[in-house]
């Protein structure tokens, strides 16, 4: 699943620190959002769509399934 | 609640090591030292479970970081799929724990290690039972 993450934290002025501690999760797991590697849960995905203000899918594209 | 587990697991633990040289003190039958032995390490076993668990606790309670850290989704994940892969590997090597020991002839500790690979998957299933209820 692509994301917008990275651009939406950059334009707010945030590194990956802050918004981790934002949003109770670990540096580690902002960085694995913002790669890809890691789709959050539905509860991770409202909580960042309600800080930024935004929908989940204006922050998270879904492509259909990996192969 | 769970500071009354830590406090009882710990008093248990001392008690059992206690248990385990006052056996080897005061009386004289054969495997003693053996029983003994095994007493006192079940004793450090649990109060150094117990005290690591006490130990975790306080400091995920009194860190906001490790906080974090430790109820982080995918910290969690990651335990949880590592939990699952150490518990295969463990399957693995209690089979070939087993295969060694029936092959050398020791039949004691064969048997307990096949009754253990039984009853781990059984528990397996218990949990899983349990949790599907909970979710």
């Amino acid at each position: 699943m692509k994301n917008n993450l990275e651009q939406i934290r950059k334009e707010k002025g945030l590194n990956q620190e802050e918004l981790g501690q934002i949003l109770g999760v670990s540096r580690q797991t902002i960085i694995s959002l913002e790669k890809g590697k890691y789709n959050p849960s539905i509860t991770l995905a409202f909580k960042i769509a309600k800080y930024f203000g935004m929908s989940i899918e204006d922050i998270f594209i879904y492509e259909g399934e990996e192969k | 609640m769970k500071n009354k587990f830590y406090i009882l697991g710990f008093s248990f633990g001392i008690m059992a090591i206690v248990l385990g040289l006052g056996i080897n003190q005061l009386f004289d039958f054969t495997g003693k030292k053996m029983l003994c032995a095994g007493i006192c390490l079940f004793g450090g076993l649990l109060m150094g479970f117990v005290g690591n668990k006490a130990l975790s606790k306080r400091a995920i309670e009194e860190d906001e970081d490790i906080k974090r850290e430790y109820y982080d989704e995918r910290n969690t994940m990651i335990r949880e799929k590592a939990s699952y892969n150490a518990n295969c590997i463990n399957l693995i090597l209690l089979g070939i724990a087993a295969v060694v020991f029936i092959s050398l002839n020791y039949i004691i500790p064969a048997i307990v290690v096949t009754v253990i690979l039984v009853i781990q998957p059984i528990v397996m299933i218990v949990c899983t039972e349990i949790l599907e209820k909970r979710y």
